[in-house]
């Protein structure tokens, strides 16, 4: 059976140093794939790259696949036909990334009649139906961003997303501009939507407790390779990778450490694209690093449950 | 993200700068040297030899008195050099302070404010012409003209400029670190808004020169018998056809100015604008 | 008894709104904060937290009420008095790419607080090299620029700078924010670190509570304008009383290492 997005090999390059490097993952449909890091791991150039809007100084190698056809090697025009349509994404300041000037309902419809073909009336009325479904039921059409709170405007980016029904929906650290509170709703809006649906969804985070309530899988990304990647259940609780278990132990809200009590932290910073280690991007941060660390990079091993280390941590 | 976008700035020298200058020294160094030389006295009357095509003796030709085209447009580059570049600097030196000024919240800001209002309301060549009139026509006057309608554009540039930056953070930590307004203004705020000001001399010139053709072109410039590239204009216009060089060369000088100090500027922008900020 | 090193009472902010009408964004706010300790004050956007921020930071005067920081007006006393006291309270700001100066090198930036307050050259440099130790950075970082630092060390550096003057209170608006969850640590760890060593008192704004009760002993829960509830940060997490405490508290997540995965299909 054919995975609905099949990523494989992938690498981003800039000027010689590669920003991604050769990222491979497979999402199916219905699906909701975590994908967890800290800046400079490559994260929002991966939903970059699968949607096609890379800057045109950086190169992208490798292949994806949506439903077995490549999307690397399409024109500009032929991938302006899949985004929006077959793959959408959300951004993280809606402020931004909606127009200001142009009535929500609009902004919704506009994707319906450029994709689908349908005339004013009828995506209105779809539009207006959307913003419903998303929790706006008592926000007019015709409100223009500025009206409208954060959480409010996030709601509208989905509407938008969701418009043309695509397969895949790509959030890129969506709730970071939140309120808690807000966060928490907006998420589990996202996640229930994809549900209903049968959409797949990538969900792009720092925030591990986000991942863990809504993932089926989770994917944590290091210096533009993957580190691990398995069932979120599995991934959580063993925390292979040494990055995982450096990354869990930081999180305030991963450990019930005591309040004013040191957090255990991970030594060094994340190395600079252009200066990356020979060896394993993590060595020079893990405890657990060996010689053999030092030579290649370690390949992704495993069969569900995968990871990208020589000496990964023992299963408890 | 943000590390991805600035690898994808490339760093080549910039065409624009590269052309700007080529151009304006393509003016610049004639004029620089009719300080201590040129073909012919520019003012040398010959009338025997009076509209001669171009020829060893006079590689631009002369004009309906027998006076060196090359050496009048030599000279006459430099007059609306000196005048561009003395208004723009006199501009500057008014406007920006007055600009870093407004951005308080008393009543000397507030006047400022009106008075830029009031200033930028007037069209520029009508304020020049008024200067004149009341001044008199002359290099001064002409100089006093051109800065006076800069001056509004410097002061609301650099309201704007300042006002922006003054809501970042790093303004805030310098007063919880006990730095007085001026203090703050000098050495934080004007540092970070020298880019933008620059380009925007830079463009002013372009316009300034050709202010200063434009008035002279009219009467209101340097008064005669100076050389001057808008007199010359003015003077040559009816010789279109019969000796089209008299008009198409001061023309094609005053172009180069603007077109270089244009270039200049863009290239200028484009330069400093991704250093400033993250 | 610990000595009351700042004292708010009845602070009012209003703001002119768009089309004309007033908006009242603080409504009277009162709070109390003594030596070494430090005060949480948890508030969603909208709820003036950044307003309070720059009053206490002494920046923004309120309409109506005082801020007074070991007997001195922040606000009405007159300008030698506010001077004296100036050094005493520094602030570290939330983004960490906008709180440092593009232009100048992280010497001067650091240098800056001791600048203002009369303190001689050769002096300057060592109190600035000590702050770099401080918060572990080495000393070539006084010859860099802002640009050639990560978030996390940059926020270092801020910390740094409101080091510098030995001050008794920092106000710490929203500092680990816009940080990365391991650089948060790192940087918690740290004020952690120097509120033992140096006896600081911070005033610590956060939208994020499992930051507040890690590093508060009390905490202020603002709302719209208003103190909704106060107290000590253990107990008030363990029974909040107000609803909106009660959401925030209801918003935290649970520990991840607890509860493993709690999405079922």
């Amino acid at each position: 059976m054919t995975k609905l997005l099949e990523v494989a090999d992938l690498r981003v390059h800039a000027r010689g140093a590669a920003l991604l490097d050769g990222v491979g993952f497979s999402l199916e449909a219905g699906e909701t794939l975590g994908v967890v890091g800290e800046s400079g791991c490559g994260k929002s150039l991966l939903a970059l790259a699968l949607m096609g809007l890379l800057p045109t100084s950086l190169t992208a190698s490798g292949s994806v696949r949506l439903d077995g056809a490549d999307l690397l090697g399409l024109a500009e025009r032929d991938m302006c036909r899949v985004r929006g349509a077959r793959i959408a994404m959300v951004f993280q300041e809606p402020r931004l990334a909606l127009n200001p000037v142009q009535a929500i309902g609009r902004q919704v419809a506009e994707g319906m009649r450029l994709h689908l073909g349908l005339g004013r009336a009828t995506a209105d009325a779809r539009a207006r139906t959307l913003l419903d479904r998303v929790g706006l039921a008592a926000v007019s059409a015709d409100a223009y961003p500025h009206m409208l709170s954060g959480g409010q405007l996030q709601r509208v980016m989905i509407a938008v997303a969701l418009a043309c029904d695509p397969a895949v929906l790509i959030a890129d650290e969506f709730s970071t501009a939140l309120d808690m509170t807000t966060q928490a709703q907006i998420v589990a809006l996202l996640a229930e939507v994809a549900h209903a649906t049968h959409m797949a969804l990538m969900l792009i985070t720092h925030d591990l407790g986000l991942v863990s309530h809504v993932a089926d899988r989770t994917m944590v990304l290091y210096a533009g390779r993957v580190a691990e990647i398995g069932p979120t259940r599995t991934v959580f609780a063993a925390r292979l990778h040494p990055y995982t278990q450096g990354l869990f132990a930081a999180t305030l809200h991963g450990t019930r450490a005591a309040p004013g009590q040191m957090l255990p932290t991970i030594p060094g910073q994340v190395p600079n694209p252009f200066a990356r280690p020979a060896g394993c991007a993590f060595a020079p941060r893990c405890g657990r690093v060996r010689a053999d660390c030092e030579a290649a990079p370690p390949a992704l091993e495993g069969d569900l449950h995968r990871v990208a280390c020589l000496h990964p941590l023992p299963v408890a | 993200m943000s590390g991805a976008v600035l690898l994808s700035r490339s760093f080549r020298p910039h065409p624009s700068l590269l052309a700007g200058a080529m151009l304006l020294a393509l003016v610049l160094a004639p004029s620089l040297l009719s300080a201590v030389w040129t073909p012919w006295p520019p003012l040398r009357l010959d009338i025997i030899h009076r509209l001669a095509p171009p020829s060893a003796a006079h590689w631009l030709g002369t004009d309906p008195f027998g006076r060196d085209l090359l050496s009048i447009l030599m000279v006459g580059a430099r007059n609306s050099l000196i005048v561009g570049v003395a208004a723009i600097a006199l501009a500057v030196i008014i406007g920006i302070p007055a600009g870093l000024a407004a951005t308080g919240r008393g009543i000397p800001a507030m006047a400022v404010s009106r008075a830029t209002d009031l200033g930028l309301a007037f069209p520029p060549l009508l304020t020049a012409a008024m200067v004149v009139a009341v001044y008199g026509a002359g290099m001064t006057g002409t100089i006093l003209a051109i800065a006076l309608f800069n001056v509004p554009a410097f002061v609301r540039l650099t309201r704007t400029q300042a006002a922006s930056v003054l809501s970042r953070d790093f303004i805030a930590a310098a007063r919880v670190a006990g730095r007085g307004r001026a203090a703050v203004l000098a050495v934080h705020v004007l540092p970070n808004i020298a880019g933008t000001l620059v380009v925007q001399a830079t463009l002013a010139l372009a316009l300034a020169a050709l202010s200063e053709a434009g008035l002279s072109y009219l009467g209101l410039g340097v008064p005669p018998p100076a050389p001057s590239l808008g007199r010359a204009l003015a003077d040559y216009q009816t010789r279109i056809f019969d000796d089209p060089l008299l008009v198409v060369a001061p023309g094609a000088v005053i172009a180069l100015l603007v077109l270089g100090f244009n270039q200049l500027g863009d290239g200028l922008r484009d330069l400093l604008d991704p250093r400033i900020g993250r | 008894m610990t000595e009351l090193l700042l004292r708010a009472e009845g602070l009012v902010r209003d703001y002119d709104a768009v089309g004309g009408a007033r908006r009242r964004v603080l409504h009277g706010i009162d709070l109390a904060v003594a030596a070494s300790e430090t005060l949480g004050i948890i508030g969603e956007s909208g709820s003036g937290k950044s307003t309070l921020a720059r009053m206490l930071m002494g920046l923004e005067a309120p309409d109506a009420g005082r801020v007074i920081f070991r007997g001195v007006d922040l606000f009405g006393a007159d300008r030698a008095a506010r001077r004296a006291i100036r050094p005493q309270i520094q602030a570290v700001f939330q983004d960490p790419y906008g709180s440092l100066d593009p232009r100048q090198r992280i010497g001067r930036i650091v240098a800056e607080p001791l600048l203002a307050s009369g303190v001689p050259r050769g002096a300057r440099e060592a109190r600035v090299l000590a702050a770099l130790h401080a918060v572990a950075l080495p000393e070539s970082a006084a010859l860099r620029y802002p640009h050639e630092f990560s978030g996390g060390q940059r926020q270092r550096i801020a910390i740094a700078r409101a080091l510098v003057t030995r001050p008794a209170l920092v106000i710490a608006d929203e500092p680990v924010s816009a940080l990365d969850v391991s650089v948060q640590a790192q940087v918690l760890n740290l004020m952690l670190d120097l509120r033992t060593k140096l006896g600081l008192a911070y005033v610590f704004i956060s939208h994020d509570l499992a930051v507040i009760r890690h590093v508060a002993q009390r905490v202020l829960v603002l709302e719209a304008g208003r103190v909704v509830e106060q107290g000590e940060t253990a107990s008030l997490l363990d029974a909040p009383q107000h609803p909106f405490t009660r959401r925030l508290v209801a918003a935290m997540p649970a520990a991840i290492a607890e509860m493993g995965v709690l999405h079922e299909r």
